[in-house]
């Protein structure tokens, strides 16, 4: 025994030699790797409908492997149908597949998933609103709409009712450092006054402005 | 045909180019890699005598062997590597994660060990050696090395397995004496040379491979450890994601993921879960499968 010699003619992979099928109808197999490679082939290739497709098994799907073939696929896809899909997930009671679409929208493009997320922060649900703020917050920005996520920020410091969403908001633009939402950082300071954490994190995040 | 390098590519030519690149094989390479791109591509449009990158794309989408692809992608890929590199993951290995894999299986039975992004064959071959010389157990199972890269000019270089100072620095001169014989009449311009003995070079499986490409990765299967070290830096994140998946799903349950020391799972997927050992931190596959 120990190292096992390789064979006289290795094996091939199999590239390319086996029967296309259509990855619509794979998607439903019974086998768990046709359905995550049928995901796969979907987020490679513009098949109409693969969206709402890939949805409806996201829905159903209990292999770990699948769902995350299928979340990066629509990622991958990158259209505001594939967006909206995601954004269908965020309010589940699964946390890790609730997590998993978050990161999934902020992996698109910003033109993609911004406007797919920008009405959540509209949403009745505050833990919604915290999502969108989260997701608004981490997107991968061309250097033109940074300008417009600090926009988005300081209107939810300005006007969100629930203190926890504000935060949110505050924690994203620190990590982003955007100096131009300093005014609404102070005017959420002085939205709740008596809050000791809020006044913690506003010093916070006007030291990670200038750098302190 | 002409001598001159040509022209850098136009920002919309440079972009059609790396989205097909990214699309076929998963390496992504940004603004900031113009001028390494620039001048490889230049270089392969002047050797087919491609007019402009319209033909040269045309070449690299329908050329029915696929011939052109795999010469820019093995100039595209960089190679840098040497034996017993980031050695404590192959002490954790040995030390370790190999005795954790074995419990409970009977002797005589397989440990499968991939090598992805093998380059030149550095890894595999310290691989074995290591087993060979710190595993206690290694006389117990039948251990099957696998190695794969996307370049074939590397993987010609790996199956040949012959090594100059430069890659067997970090190799204590027992090992080297034990494993490696010198080229006679290799004393030259490139320096003294030295090939990997046979049983060696017969102990290692190399093949073509590209990670993220399902068809491709379904040859491996049941793998307990995959080493993919310094090689999804040159991904972006969804290749990334795309690769990691691959990987969970060609390892056993409880089977290992190790990565280059500036390389996070936690970055690239939730699929695995991080495992401390006195050595080094590796990514394992959930006995149970993991995630949902």
């Amino acid at each position: 025994m120990g190292l096992v010699k390789k064979k006289a003619a290795p094996e091939t992979a199999p590239a390319g030699t086996e029967v296309a099928r259509d990855p619509l109808a794979a998607l439903e197999d019974a086998e768990a790797s046709a359905r995550r490679d049928a995901a796969h082939a979907l987020g490679h290739a513009a098949v109409p409908g693969a969206e709402a497709a890939l949805a409806r098994r996201l829905q159903a799907e209990g292999d770990a492997g699948v769902r995350e073939a299928i979340l990066t696929a629509l990622a991958r896809i990158a259209t505001p149908d594939a967006a909206a899909a995601l954004v269908s997930f965020l309010d589940r009671e699964d946390a890790a597949l609730r997590n998993a679409a978050l990161e999934s929208l902020q992996q698109m493009p910003a033109e993609v998933a911004a406007p797919a997320l920008l009405p959540l922060l509209d949403h009745a649900d505050a833990d919604l609103r915290i999502f969108a703020v989260q997701g608004l917050g981490s997107l991968v920005h061309p250097a033109e709409s940074a300008f417009r996520r600090a926009d988005w920020l300081a209107r939810v410091m300005e006007r969100d009712a629930d203190v926890n969403v504000c935060l949110a908001a505050v924690e994203a633009l620190a990590e982003a450092g955007s100096p131009e939402a300093l005014s609404s950082l102070e005017a959420l300071a002085r939205r709740f006054p008596a809050d000791a954490f809020v006044a913690f994190a506003v010093d916070a995040a006007r030291s990670s402005f200038r750098g302190g | 045909m002409t001598d001159a390098v040509p022209e850098g590519l136009s920002q919309e030519d440079y972009a059609t180019l790396c989205g097909f690149l990214r699309e076929r094989t998963g390496l992504s390479f940004t603004e900031a890699k113009r001028y390494f791109v620039d001048r490889r591509v230049a270089a392969r449009m002047q050797a087919v005598g491609a007019a402009d990158l319209r033909a040269y794309m045309n070449l690299l989408r329908f050329q029915a062997s696929g011939e052109e692809l795999q010469r820019l992608v093995n100039l595209m890929t960089v190679n840098e590597t040497y034996f017993f590199r980031e050695k404590y993951q192959f002490d954790c290995l040995v030390n370790s994660v190999l005795d954790e894999l074995v419990r409970g299986r009977p002797a005589g039975s397989r440990l499968r060990i991939w090598s992805a992004g093998c380059a030149s064959g550095e890894e595999p071959y310290s691989i074995a050696i290591m087993l060979l010389e710190n595993w206690h157990r290694v006389d117990d199972y039948e251990i099957e090395l696998l190695a794969s890269d996307i370049d074939s000019a590397v993987l010609d270089r790996a199956r040949e397995g012959i090594y100059d100072e430069r890659a067997l620095q970090g190799l204590p001169a027992h090992l080297r004496a034990k494993y490696f014989q010198p080229l006679r009449g290799a004393v030259g311009a490139g320096g003294p040379r030295w090939r990997i003995i046979g049983d060696l070079r017969d102990s290692v499986d190399f093949s073509l491979v590209n990670i993220t490409d399902p068809r491709q990765v379904r040859a491996f299967r049941g793998v307990d450890v995959i080493f993919c070290r310094n090689l999804l830096i040159y991904f972006d994140d969804l290749g990334r994601r795309e690769a990691a998946s691959m990987f969970h799903d060609a390892l056993a349950p409880g089977g290992f993921v190790c990565l280059g020391h500036s390389e996070s799972m936690s970055r690239m997927s939730s699929l695995f879960v991080p495992r401390r050992f006195p050595d080094a931190i590796l990514y394992q596959k959930p006995v149970d499968g993991g995630g949902a």
